[in-house]
């Protein structure tokens, strides 16, 4: 099942890339981040918003406009809030009245500050969210152990993953079962956080109690065996690296030859 | 006969603990969903970090908090990778303090930890939160509160160290008491299998 999400994927150029390649391309796209917060527009970091606008297209390039909208789903609440923290509450040094309504003001400074925060958490938590949502987990993994790390470190990264699936499922069991019992997990503060206590306990200990067993596993299939290690399914390169890697580079060199131009204006 | 242990990254980084470091990320995740289901004011994404820390020391204890962050940040909410810092700070100071046998049962070592547990996350959650967030945190309540105080005029290191020392003193407290009834629970035979685990058996090696 896992090898047919991953020919699904494979099969869009631009999400289809290696791990390592998308890797070098964050980079390059954080270059971007960082010049789009010097370039001042009216002395704000207006920049910031057209850059922002670039990681949905990434995703629908990538083939998967879905995931943006997740994204947006869960970052949108904290941004506006921390932007309308920002932009109303902080006057400035020298302020300077932008807008006004009865009793909420907008100074420069605070504007300044709250777009800057604002974008800049909307685009690198993007570009984050896009790297891991374009690669699937076991291919980052298997990407990260061709490139030389320690076969266990990759074990435990990929491990963590399978196993919050596996405790967020017996969450919903044990809650379940100490409700059966007459445990209450609806009601006031004190209440809800009493039951707290009776659903960790449980998940915790029987999970510590595996360990064992599957330590006996991992060790029957040679894990701690110093010797090369295949991988079932390797992270590949499906031929279009060099081209993308080009393309980013030419933009990031476009964007800092504007850059120069501004300053020498 | 009485020597003094020495640590070496291999004993804590056995078997054992490579695949108790995954379940511990998992505890942390999940506890912070359940933090959201019953809807309660506090993190509680630490209960694993210092389980690790109690069973095999700082570094595991590090590992485990950069983990944690990352995979919520990629799971849930992007913005909390930065904090993996903090989590990293809290497993090493819960680590040290486990290899000199504090997490004992006298009540004033627990109470020097959980401030020192908080003093590591005041040093680094604080300035994170306020230079790239402007002292909003992924906590819903506590936002509002520090919103409130900003916009009573508080200075906003004030308001922000203000709140964070609060919220964090009763989580920490709460990390800790769980990770202690956790431990009790386990029986000997898994404890010893880790590098710090005979500190919390009943009966005492000899």
């Amino acid at each position: 099942m896992y090898r047919e999400q991953l020919m699904k994927k494979k099969k869009n150029k631009i999400a289809g890339l290696y791990p390592m390649c998308k890797l070098k391309m964050l980079g390059m796209y954080v270059i971007l981040i960082i010049l789009a917060n010097i370039v001042q527009i009216k002395e704000l970091p207006l920049l910031l918003i057209p850059l922002s606008l670039c990681i949905p297209l990434i995703f629908v390039l990538s083939g998967q406009p879905k995931d943006y909208l997740s994204f947006i789903k869960m970052v949108s609440y904290f941004v506006c809030f921390v932007f309308i923290v920002q932009a109303l509450l902080i006057k400035g040094n020298d302020p300077v009245l932008i807008w006004q309504w009865k009793f909420l003001h907008i100074y420069r400074g605070g504007l300044d500050k709250g777009l800057t925060l604002a974008f800049n958490i909307l685009n690198f938590a993007g570009i984050f969210y896009w790297l891991f949502k374009t690669s699937g987990y076991q291919e980052i993994s298997a990407a990260m152990e061709q490139s030389g790390l320690n076969h266990k470190a990759a074990y435990i990264f990929l491990s963590t993953f399978k196993m919050i699936d596996v405790m967020r499922m017996n969450v919903y069991t044990i809650m379940d079962a100490q409700r059966a019992r007459g445990v209450e997990t609806e009601g006031n503060v004190f209440v809800r956080a009493k039951a707290f206590i009776p659903i960790m306990i449980p998940l915790v200990v029987n999970a510590m109690l595996e360990v064992g067993e599957r330590a006996l596993t991992l060790e029957s299939k040679a894990f701690s065996v110093k010797c090369e290690k295949t991988i079932m399914i390797p992270a590949t390169h499906n031929g279009y690296e060099k081209i993308a890697l080009t393309i980013s580079a030419l933009i990031v060199l476009c964007a800092i030859g504007g850059y120069v131009l501004w300053l020498t204006r | 006969m009485e020597k003094t242990k020495r640590y070496s990254l291999k004993d804590d980084f056995s078997m054992v603990t490579l695949l108790t470091i995954p379940i511990c990320v998992a505890i942390n995740v999940v506890g912070d969903q359940i933090v959201q289901l019953l809807k309660l004011p506090v993190f509680l994404d630490m209960i694993g970090t210092v389980l690790v820390a109690m069973l095999s020391g700082p570094w595991t204890a590090a590992v485990t908090g950069i983990l944690t962050n990352l995979v919520m940040g990629i799971t849930d909410n992007p913005t909390l990778i930065p904090f993996a810092i903090t989590s990293a700070a809290c497993g090493i100071v819960a680590g040290i303090f486990a290899r000199k046998k504090w997490f004992s049962t006298q009540k004033w070592k627990l109470v020097v930890i959980v401030l020192a547990l908080v003093l590591a996350t005041i040093c680094t959650a604080s300035p994170i939160s306020i230079f790239a967030f402007g002292g909003i945190s992924g906590n819903g309540g506590q936002s509002v509160a520090i919103a409130a105080l900003l916009a009573s005029g508080t200075n906003i290191i004030a308001a922000v160290v203000g709140t964070d020392f609060w919220i964090n003193l009763l989580d920490r407290s709460i990390a800790i008491i769980i990770s202690f009834a956790i431990i009790k629970v386990i029986p000997d035979r898994t404890l010893i299998k880790y590098s710090l685990g005979a500190n919390f058996t009943r009966k005492k090696a000899e």
